[in-house]
């Protein structure tokens, strides 16, 4: 194990806070699925009642540590590329051994899962009624056990690390390309599909989105949703093959990892991070759409739940494009409307 | 709709087979044991007992400033006692007055202000809260003291202004604890007289006291005994 090095340590450590926080959540959560009754007026429902309110409290909190652990994750990528001889950034770092990169993909998939939880907690907060009791301790249970996966898939990626070997970096890929071995694709292909296809889903994710703010339906906000959920994929693989190579000012440099960096201008941050946000904030509305419930004689909490989050979609998503259109057109005004890929 | 259910819709106020256990010491205490109560629109319930039995403890429950171990708080038929913190507090906020035994006047600020407090955060304390915390004022007799420091007045006067804060936003519940305590013989008469006006606009008020003037008075619907937190 490489525990003595800080960033294994403080990544390590905030996996296992963020755990044991969802895992007070999901005890809660499993003592809702059996014992809670909505007609019952008894000691033990209400005591229940507040202890789904204090379990809440800790998802919340455990959203925040997971976010941390995601940052963590990139910084140690990062931090430890000196430490790996041949490594240029975290892709050596995060390619060294096999659980490296499903570590990150499961932690990127935690926070999005933590922050839609905490989506619903809103929705729950303003409900009246304790209709979304069932739903967010199944919710619970289920983030408790994404926590626990992503923990030991980041323990077997950090502990497992050898620091003695000679790593592989994202500049191999790309050496390889441009002589000709491979990734002749570079130019058309995947790379023009995604892009396309990219745009126009967050054109259309943030028109709706916009349009729900105005007029709050649940079918908008599904449409929102199942729209960011195609973006997420497709916006992060346009950024690693359209927007990196514009970085860097290299058709075959497609690393996400060197978004992160200095000479970057640690635009994968703020480009990734706003990507995260806009879809978080989308599928907890559609989630919200479905689950919303009105309790007699009061109005419907969904439009004033959907309000702020559909908003907060716009917002996210609009940044992450004004973010990924950056380097591309600061690329035409550098080469004088020269295209970079022929 | 049986009749039953019927005559519960058109209740106020209603206490569920409520429970209060808080801790002393090592130990915990029942403070109150399955109460129920009822309470319709327009009528007044006293609730007396010895020291201790529980009286404050059964208005604060009632009030949704405290959590029944067990049983449920109704007000208009919404289960109060049930909800989260900040939708209790507007419910409380909207639909219930209470008039504490010491008052809990904010001793650094105006007549005015205090009864203007209500209204904060809801946004209402304007020029409109205050022609209504004006009026609640003038309706309880110190309308010139509107703008007198708390400090300075008199314990009966106090006791208006608490009640004035207590009323201003027109509550469907008014609790008032032990509200003649501090006052002489045709005050208190004046105050009971006063609180019957309030329950014949349509609130439902619940007294704790062991006054026997309270008890005693014509407009007193029913008088409830709780020892040891029991209704007896």
């Amino acid at each position: 194990m490489n525990l003595l090095e800080p960033w294994i340590l403080f990544r390590l450590a905030s996996g296992l806070v963020a755990a044991l926080l969802f895992a007070r959540t999901a005890w809660t959560g499993i003592r809702v699925l059996r014992f809670f009754h909505l007609r019952s007026v008894s000691e033990g429902q209400l005591a229940l009642e507040r202890q789904a309110e204090l379990a809440a409290t800790s998802a919340r909190v455990g959203a925040v540590v997971a976010t941390a652990s995601l940052l963590l994750s990139a910084a140690a990528a990062d931090r430890l590329t000196p430490a790996l001889r041949g490594a240029m950034c975290g892709y050596g770092v995060v390619h060294a051994n096999a659980y490296g990169p499903t570590s990150i993909v499961l932690t990127v998939v935690v926070t999005i899962a933590a922050f839609v939880h905490i989506e619903l907690l809103a929705l729950d907060r303003r409900t009246r009624s304790l209709a979304l009791a069932r739903p967010l301790a199944i919710g619970g249970i289920g983030l408790c056990l994404l926590t626990l996966v992503d923990l030991s898939y980041a323990s077997w990626w950090l502990g497992g690390l050898d620091l003695g070997v000679v790593a592989s970096c994202c500049s191999t890929g790309a050496d390889a390309a441009a002589a000709g071995v491979g990734d002749r694709g570079a130019a058309a292909g995947p790379r023009v599909f995604v892009t396309v296809l990219s745009l126009v889903v967050a054109l259309t994710t943030i028109v709706l989105a916009v349009v729900g703010t105005r007029r709050p339906r649940r079918g908008l906000a599904v449409a929102v949703g199942a729209l960011a959920a195609v973006l997420l994929p497709a916006g992060a693989l346009a950024i690693v093959l359209e927007v990196a190579p514009h970085v860097y000012e290299v058709p075959h440099h497609r690393c996400p990892y060197c978004l992160l960096r200095g000479d970057a201008w640690y635009l994968g941050y703020p480009l990734f991070g706003a990507l995260i946000v806009g879809v978080t904030s989308a599928v907890g509305a559609a989630i919200g759409a479905v689950l919303a419930r009105r309790a007699e004689g009061e109005p419907d909490p969904f439009p004033a739940f959907a309000v702020p989050v559909l908003s907060r979609t716009a917002v996210a998503l609009g940044l992450a494009l004004a973010l990924a259109a950056f380097p591309v057109l600061r690329y035409a005004w550098v080469s004088d409307g020269a295209a970079l890929f022929r | 709709m049986s009749a039953p259910e019927s005559l519960a819709r058109a209740a106020v106020l209603e206490a569920l087979d409520v429970t209060k256990r808080v801790k002393d010491g090592a130990t915990r205490r029942d403070v109150l044991c399955g109460v129920s109560l009822t309470v319709g629109a327009g009528e007044i319930v006293v609730v007396t007992g010895p020291s201790g039995s529980g009286k404050t403890t059964l208005l604060g429950v009632l009030g949704g400033m405290l959590l029944p171990t067990s049983g449920e708080v109704r007000i208009d038929g919404e289960p109060v006692s049930r909800l989260r913190d900040h939708h209790r507090a507007e419910v409380r906020r909207k639909k219930v007055g209470y008039l504490f035994q010491d008052f809990a006047l904010v001793e650094g600020m105006s007549v005015l202000d205090n009864v203007l407090l209500p209204m904060v955060p809801d946004g209402l304390a304007d020029a409109a809260g205050t022609k209504l915390a004006e009026a609640a004022l003038a309706r309880l007799g110190v309308a010139e003291r509107a703008h007198s420091p708390v400090s300075v007045l008199s314990g009966g006067e106090r006791q208006r202004v608490a009640l004035a804060r207590a009323l201003v936003r027109d509550p469907r519940v008014l609790l008032l604890d032990e509200p003649t305590a501090h006052l002489d013989g045709s005050r208190a008469t004046t105050l009971l007289d006063d609180l019957a006006a309030i329950a014949a606009r349509g609130a439902a008020l619940v007294l704790s006291s062991h006054d026997p003037r309270v008890t005693s008075h014509a407009s007193v619907t029913a008088v409830h005994t709780l020892v040891d937190g029991v209704f007896t």
